[in-house]
């Protein structure tokens, strides 16, 4: 099975001579479709960096990154950016969604982006967000809307049409515990239809809702969790890959 | 999974998404522009201002003056004195022949007694074929009798006219049926005769045809002189283009403005594209966002401006009519034009935005995401080719003239090669000044050491983030810098203000004999570039010159209790022995040619006539023989030498040359002791009355009246249009756009600072802290803006007027002041006033 | 409560005797846990009856006989160390235990221990979230569920505060001079950085 993001041997150099950074060293890491897929660590471990090459924001300084089993660590900037509109979504903390178009709009952005004209694009940016639940909210703009309905549309917009890998940065990060439960559990439904999805955060709450639990230190991955532990007797196992 | 994109091939082929993508990124655009706007208010107020202006000038431009004042609809004409009352109808008959149509006015003049004016009886049919567009019936009907005439206002004012009244003149009798006028020319009075008057004095014929087919014509009554006038190309274009030319010059100083601005806009919007790269928008795309903002504001401002300026074109109409001296049609307007301005304003908005949109395009999307402002980027600027450019510039300033435009002795706009040469220089000297100011503001870093922490800090951060206040720096030294250029060529302007033949406090008496007629001027206050200038003075008595000086006497007292009599003395040379024509004044001649011209009677000077000068008599340098306007290398032609019996040129040697004044009153004098020295004699020719309120019209037909009782001749106030109206206006105007920029430039300053003041309060500095930055950034850009914009003024008119220093001598210093000192002040005690808040926010991440 | 452990990770750095390993236990958990000599001799003599420790002198009873760890100690010692807690979850005190004896080890990386024990925590976290997550409407499991996580969520904390206080002050542990490197210690030496 090809693995929806692959990472090989992937390393990050900030900076060079004294004020030399290794943010990562050597990163192997690879996420199957369907799979969700947490990256945690302390802050400054490189989790943050790890997503950005992941998503093609930047390039790493050595090693490859496949999606979907494209090499895209060598593309030109304007094919990143087309791998950007149709394969990869994010999501972030906050900052999500540009002020200035309404949901519908945020949702059907990448679409648009990648030309798709703009009735379509929207038709399809609302089916996303009825998978989210936020359908009734389609024609408000961001600032009327709450921060979990936020957060939702931007999942929207990360899931939208044929999107499949979904890239977020501490989604819940601004969010109180049950709007971000909410997302979180959103998130893994999006993961069970099919959607690849890749967490980073510190918190160890957040990173339970994967499948996968990859510890990252000092730009290294030095461990991986999976469901695990006696519960016990009144809890059943739950699905693991 | 990647089956799924199948059925995208069309939109493969577009690496950036196509039409599509772009117009949703321009959708957002406009609608961020459309929440944002008002953060951008000052740009698009400036932007507006200047389309506004634009459209305003361009217009006025394309209307100026026409030719169909004198020709109507025609291509020539030809005008010659008729030789009798039969003449006439042999010679139209003959034009007739050879032009097919032809429009015939008659002219007659009919001295007005007492007076150096007379009335011009125009014999015209107002529905000839090319002279339609001369005449315009304002009240009542145009004459249809030998025994009607229609009048000007003018005419109808100096007798006292109204529809149905009597005219009576030159012993001539005709009822007023109705009031005209020219409307290509209001200034022009005349009183209007049926076609056919049989005792006109000349004619005009008006013809549609070319200058070969002109000269072709032989005139039956073969007259003397035939002036022949060909209709000159149509300026109203061309000066109108010029207008244009002028505002690209304008508009590319707006344009620095309007790149600051957009770099700011695009700083704050710098997560926003940080997100939408994210999302996949390719580079172009995130240009597109900031572009297009650009492309926005400059579509606001030009519907709004060219509305503006149009609108206010109508609203004015009525109001520079008197003052242009011609009707205009309030809807000739060159739409496209001002079509084309409104077009560059957004062509210009939009370049302006392309700077900012490639740099922050350019920010790598982690930093971008992270909203961290990007490091302050190095300039590399050559000093060498800012100072190539200023002196390219200045040189194609002076090469322009400048201050030919200024003082109206160059056509405005009328030569294209001018226009474009300071256009070009205009342009060289932005660029210039726009290329010198980082140095300024790097020479700052040098004193900043010694500075109090918050001026300190002020300093630090214009010289850091230099590319920036450099433009800043530029856009308020040029905008100032005009100011000042108005302000200097205003004040340059002022001392010259008398306009016209005497102001409307003055008469002018001058003696005649018999010989002279009434109703011209006499020939000592003719215009010397007219031909026929020649000094005789009239054969009168000391007994007659006596009885008229105790005739003025009696006018003055009948005009006014306080009014003072200045005599006026001509300069004679006894020793001149008399000519067949009577004696001769002194004069002063200039070089033309092989010989010498006549340019000026001299009068012996007297602290009255000295005064109209603003000169006092008493603190003339001793020594000084003549003083005069007249300019350049003078002579006193043909001095008698009884000796030789030869006459003789003498160069003046010991000459002032004083302020002029209005143009009728004497203008070169004589001192006293030179005329002494010389053994010179004076001679009474006229007297300067002058009244303590405005002349009225009924007091000077009553002095008139007297004044042919007397055998005397006067002059008054000739109706003349003022350009005064216009010159406050373009004032107002210079310092409106320069006081935009200066606000929109302190507000940029204060947007930039916003950041650091909010650290500055988290770290517990006090209010007078953040008041003092802001007040040390706004006060420096300013003064430093200032010293710029007035030394580079001056330098320019100092270089461009080098044959004329003088013209600078009157340094309007209290205008210079306030913008040297005043401004900067302003500007930081602005700066004081809106930091002394709190800084909104603190914590608080707004969304965008 | 491993006394047992304690004891033996203490003779790992040298040979001591009775009284000794009890003066280092109670200054090395800040005398947290008090621990009386008999405690320490009765411990001792298991370990030496169950092969874990060895005595130079057979013949001397008292203070004064010198234990020694050994090879089957240090497997037992390693072993343990590595051994989730029993109950879920698990005492925090036992944990801290753990951390405290790991430190006193030569050769053994702490991080490497608490990553260890980060895991299982995650890893039981996530069988919870699981669970959770595929009945979104049982509120009373929601609410169980709850508890084990923000219990679980306060330890896995607690091994990432250790975890930095480690890392910026790397030589906390008592740690005798001379100790040896442990060969997987280039990691070690980074944290310490």
């Amino acid at each position: 099975m090809t693995a929806a993001l692959e990472l090989r041997r992937v390393s990050k150099v900030y900076g060079s001579g004294a004020t030399e950074v290794h943010a990562l060293r050597g990163v192997d890491l690879a996420v199957y479709p369907g799979e969700l897929v947490a990256i945690m660590g302390p802050s400054g471990c490189g989790k943050s960096t790890l997503l950005t090459i992941a998503g093609t924001l930047e390039e790493p300084t050595d090693g490859e990154v496949l999606v979907d089993g494209i090499e895209v660590s060598g593309m030109s900037r304007n094919d990143r950016a087309r791998m950007r509109r149709r394969s990869i979504g994010y999501v972030f903390q906050d900052f999500n969604l540009l002020a200035g178009l309404t949901a519908v709009e945020n949702a059907a952005l990448p679409l648009e982006l990648d030309g798709m004209p703009a009735g379509r694009a929207q038709g399809l940016g609302l089916r996303a967000l009825e998978e989210l639940g936020v359908a009734e909210r389609a024609g408000h703009y961001p600032d009327d809307l709450s921060g979990g309905e936020r957060q939702r549309v931007s999942i929207a917009r990360a899931i939208v049409g044929d999107r499949h890998l979904l890239l977020a940065d501490e989604p819940t990060g601004a969010l109180d515990s049950v709007n971000g439960e909410a997302v979180m559990r959103l998130l893994r439904g999006a993961c069970q239809r099919g959607v690849t999805g890749l967490v980073v955060t510190h918190d160890a709450q957040l990173a339970s809702w994967a499948d996968r639990v990859v510890f990252l230190r000092d730009g290294r991955m030095v461990d991986q969790a999976v469901p695990a532990g006696a519960p016990g007797a009144m809890l059943a196992p739950g699905a693991a890959p | 999974m990647t089956g799924s994109q199948a059925g995208r091939t069309a939109a493969e082929r577009h690496d950036d998404g196509g039409v599509a993508a772009s117009r949703a990124v321009v959708r957002w655009a406009w609608r961020l522009f459309r929440r944002e706007w008002r953060q951008q208010s000052r740009v698009l107020a400036l932007l507006t201002v200047v389309v506004a202006v634009t459209a305003f000038t361009s217009t006025a431009a394309y209307n100026v003056a026409p030719d169909a004042a004198t020709f109507g609809s025609a291509s020539h004409y030809l005008t010659f004195d008729l030789a009798g009352p039969d003449a006439l109808a042999a010679d139209t008959a003959a034009a007739e022949e050879h032009f097919g149509a032809v429009d015939v006015i008659t002219r007659r003049s009919i001295a007005i007694p007492g007076s150096v004016e007379s009335v011009e009886l125009r014999g015209q049919d107002p529905q000839g074929p090319y002279g339609g567009p001369t005449l315009a019936v304002r009240e009542g009907r145009y004459p249809a009798g030998a025994d009607e005439v229609a009048v000007t206002d003018g005419i109808a004012d100096a007798f006292a006219l109204e529809v149905g009244g009597l005219f009576a003149l030159g012993g001539g009798q005709w009822t007023v049926v109705g009031l005209v006028e020219n409307p290509g020319d209001l200034n022009e009075d005349f009183a209007l005769v049926a076609p056919g008057d049989r005792a006109a004095e000349s004619v005009t014929f008006l013809v549609r045809t070319d200058l070969n087919d002109v000269n072709a014509f032989r005139i039956p009554s073969q007259p003397d002189g035939i002036e022949v006038g060909e209709r000159s190309e149509d300026v109203s274009i061309l000066s109108a283009v010029a207008v244009l030319v002028v505002s690209v010059v304008a508009l590319m100083l707006v344009g620095l403005v309007a790149t600051a601005s957009f770099v700011v806009v695009a700083q704050r919007r710098q997560r926003q594209l940080g997100m939408l790269a994210a999302i996949g928008a390719t580079e172009q795309h995130l240009r597109l966002v900031t572009v297009a903002n650009g492309a926005a504001v400059g579509l606001f401002a030009a519907v709004c401006g060219a509305a503006l300026g149009a609108g206010a074109w109508i609203a004015a109409v009525p109001l520079v009519e008197p003052a242009l001296g011609y009707r205009i049609d309030a809807l000739n307007v060159p739409w496209w034009l001002v079509g084309m301005g409104a077009l560059l304003a957004v062509v210009t908005s939009t370049a302006a935005a392309w700077w900012p949109a490639r740099a922050v395009a350019r920010i790598p999307i982690t930093v971008a995401l992270s909203g961290r402002p990007p490091r302050p980027t190095p300039v590399h600027r050559s000093t060498g080719l800012a100072v190539l450019l200023l002196a390219g510039g200045v040189a194609g300033l002076i090469a322009g003239d400048p201050a030919g435009l200024a003082d109206g002795t160059a056509e405005p706009f009328g030569n294209p090669m001018d226009v474009l040469l300071l256009g070009g220089g205009m342009l060289a000297t932005v660029l210039g000044v726009l290329l010198i100011s980082p140095l300024a503001i790097r020479a700052l870093a040098l004193v900043a050491g010694r500075m109090p922490v918050a001026a300190r800090l002020a300093v630090r951060d214009l010289v850091r983030y230099q590319s920036r206040s450099g433009v800043a720096l530029a856009a308020i030294s040029l905008a100032l810098g005009i100011s000042v250029a108005v302000i200097v060529g205003a004040s340059a302007a002022e001392h010259g203000e008398a306009e016209g033949n005497v102001s409307e406090r003055q008469l002018l008496v001058w003696t005649r004999d018999d010989s002279q007629p009434e109703g011209v001027s006499p020939y000592y206050t003719e215009d010397p570039n007219d031909a026929g200038f020649s000094p005789f003075l009239p054969a009168l008595t000391p007994a007659d010159l006596r009885e008229m000086d105790a005739a003025i006497q009696r006018l003055a007292a009948q005009l006014d209790d306080g009014a003072a009599i200045a005599e006026l003395d001509l300069a004679l040379d006894p020793a001149h022995p008399s000519t067949h024509y009577g004696s001769l004044g002194t004069t002063l001649a200039k070089r033309a040619g092989d010989g010498y011209n006549d340019i000026a009677l001299v009068f012996v000077a007297t602290p009255e006539l000295l005064r109209h000068h603003g000169v006092d008599l008493g603190a003339v340098r001793p020594g000084t023989e003549v003083l005069t306007v007249e300019e350049g290398e003078l002579v006193f032609p043909g001095i008698y030498d009884p000796s030789t019996q030869n006459y003789r040129t003498e160069r003046v040697s010991n000459i002032e040359v004083i302020p002029t004044g209005y143009s009728s009153l004497p203008g070169s004098f004589i001192t006293p002791e030179a005329l002494e020295a010389r053994g010179w004699e004076s001679r009474r020719v006229g007297w300067l009355i002058e009244t303590g309120s405005p002349v009225t019209t009924e007091q000077l037909a009553a002095v008139r009246e007297a004044a042919s009782d007397a055998g005397l001749l006067v002059e008054a106030r000739r109706g003349q249009p003022s350009i005064a109206p216009l010159r406050t206006g373009a004032t107002a105007a210079g310092m409106l756009v320069a006081l935009s920029i200066l606000a929109m430039t302190v507000g940029l300053i204060r947007g930039e600072g916003a950041a650091d003041l909010r650290t500055l309060t988290a770290t517990g500095a006090t209010s007078s802290m953040r008041r003092t930055l802001t007040a040390a950034t706004a006060g420096v850009l300013a003064l430093l803006g200032a010293t710029l914009g007035i030394a580079g003024v001056y330098a320019a008119l100092a270089a461009g007027l080098s044959s004329d220093l003088g013209a600078l001598s009157p340094v309007p210093f209290v205008h210079l002041a306030v913008i040297g000192a005043g401004v900067p002040l302003a500007a930081a005690a602005a700066g004081w006033l809106v930091a002394g808040r709190e800084p909104p926010a603190l914590a608080r991440q707004a969304l965008e | 409560m491993s006394v047992r452990h304690a004891l033996l990770a203490l003779l790992t750095e040298r040979p001591k005797f009775g009284l000794q390993l009890r003066q280092e236990f109670e200054s090395g958990t800040g005398a947290v846990w008090p621990l009386n000599v008999g405690q320490v001799y009765t411990t001792l003599q298991r370990l030496e009856r169950d092969g874990l420790v060895e005595s130079e002198d057979a013949d001397i009873a008292g203070p004064q006989k010198d234990f020694r760890i050994t090879s089957a100690g240090r497997d037992e010692l390693t072993e343990w160390l590595r051994t989730p807690p029993e109950s879920v979850p698990p005492p925090r005190d036992e944990l801290v235990i753990k951390l405290l004896v790991a430190l006193r080890v030569p050769g053994v990386d702490v991080h490497d221990i608490l990553q260890t024990h980060r895991r299982h925590l995650v890893g039981s976290m996530q069988r919870y979230t699981h669970l959770k997550a595929a009945a979104a409407d049982d509120v009373a499991l929601a609410l169980v569920v709850d508890a084990q996580v923000f219990r679980l969520d306060g330890v896995i904390r607690w091994l990432d505060a250790a975890d930095s206080r480690l890392k910026q002050f790397p030589l906390a542990g008592p740690r005798p001079p001379g100790a040896e490197v442990s060969p997987d210690g280039d990691r070690m030496v980074e944290g310490r950085r």
